[in-house]
């Protein structure tokens, strides 16, 4: 009898042995797989972020490569590819009124937009927008080739759009 | 009858230890499938910004300097340059220089300070005109994005065309 009991008792033991070895090993591979989850969708809402922001870096250097404000125009037709110097001095003055300022801010955040003549006469440079996020840590560069044309002089000269859209 | 009882219990808990085994193989499995398929997917947004500034690169380039006046005396632009190229005897001279000379050696200019600079690799022709103008920077056999641009000249077309490879 005492035997048996014995017996009993020590499969009842090795039952429970079991069930919590199989309990460690479940609740083992189930932080691992948590773990690793948070891990993957973690990297998945970064990478959603970052495809969000160059999303948002192309649709301001549309906006400023096709800006009517400062685009040639003639007969009140615009030309694309081609802005006009005089404009882009009017615009840059007109930026010193705060309200103004604060208005393109909505259109082109935390960017540096500027033109640079390259030919027939390089390093002339005209900034149009100039709003960088103070201290900076990525920065995305567009270059847009385009002409610069000289009412007085109603030359063309060739030059380079530069829209560098800063963020954290 | 003892001893059968202690195989039969023995090869129990080899089947249940196997069943752990199979469930540990079928977890690796699964993490590495997701990572294959996850965590390395090739196409990024930052590749979707260089294609599409990529593609408007070349069209933009080309319509910027067929506009510009040169320093040519007569303030000729470079299409009026490439028109009088392409007629069969040139009339426009640049100071020393005849006009292809002219305008090879001035988009030669442009595309050293823009395409060069910016570390790409390229290739200009014009083709139909009395000097052929042909300038290159590195080997452009792979992906390109290319831009035809068409002149009206001496009574035919004088095609510009300009190759962006990456």
């Amino acid at each position: 009898m005492i035997k048996r009991e014995k017996m009993k008792s020590k499969k009842a033991q090795i039952k429970m042995g079991e069930t919590m070895a199989i309990l460690v090993i479940f609740f083992f591979l189930l932080v691992i797989g948590m773990s690793f989850y948070v891990k993957v969708q973690k990297f998945s809402i970064g990478r959603q972020v970052e495809g969000a922001k160059e999303m948002e870096a192309i649709q301001i250097a549309q906006k400023a490569s096709f800006m009517p404000e400062l685009q040639c125009s003639f007969k009140n037709i615009p030309i694309d590819n081609c802005y006009d110097i005089s404009k882009i001095l009017f615009f840059r003055q007109s930026l010193d009124d705060q309200r103004r300022f604060l208005e393109y801010t909505d259109v082109f955040g935390n960017s540096e937009i500027w033109v640079e003549e390259l030919y027939p006469t390089p390093g002339n440079v005209e900034s149009i927008f100039d709003n960088p996020l103070p201290g900076y840590v990525q920065a995305r560069l567009t270059r847009v080739p385009i002409s610069l044309y000289n009412p007085r002089t109603r030359d063309y000269s060739f030059g380079i759009l530069y829209i560098n859209i800063t963020s954290e | 009858m003892k001893s059968v009882i202690r195989l039969d219990k023995n090869r129990k808990a080899q089947m249940e230890i196997m069943g752990l085994a199979v469930i540990m193989i079928l977890a690796v499995l699964g993490l590495l499938f997701v990572v294959k398929f996850v965590l390395m997917k090739p196409e990024t947004k930052s590749e979707l910004r260089q294609s599409q500034q990529e593609s408007q690169l070349a069209a933009n380039l080309i319509n910027a300097f067929l506009k510009t006046t040169t320093d040519c005396p007569g303030k000729h632009s470079v299409t009026t340059l490439i028109q009088d190229c392409a007629q069969l005897s040139p009339r426009i001279r640049c100071g020393a220089l005849s006009s292809c000379e002219f305008v090879n050696q001035t988009i030669n200019d442009i595309l050293d300070q823009t395409l060069e600079e910016w570390g790409k690799t390229y290739q200009f022709t014009i083709s139909d005109i009395s000097e052929e103008i042909n300038i290159s920077n590195g080997d452009c056999s792979g992906e390109r994005e290319t831009k035809f641009s068409p002149i009206q000249a001496a009574g035919k077309t004088v095609v510009l065309k300009l190759d962006i490879c990456s």
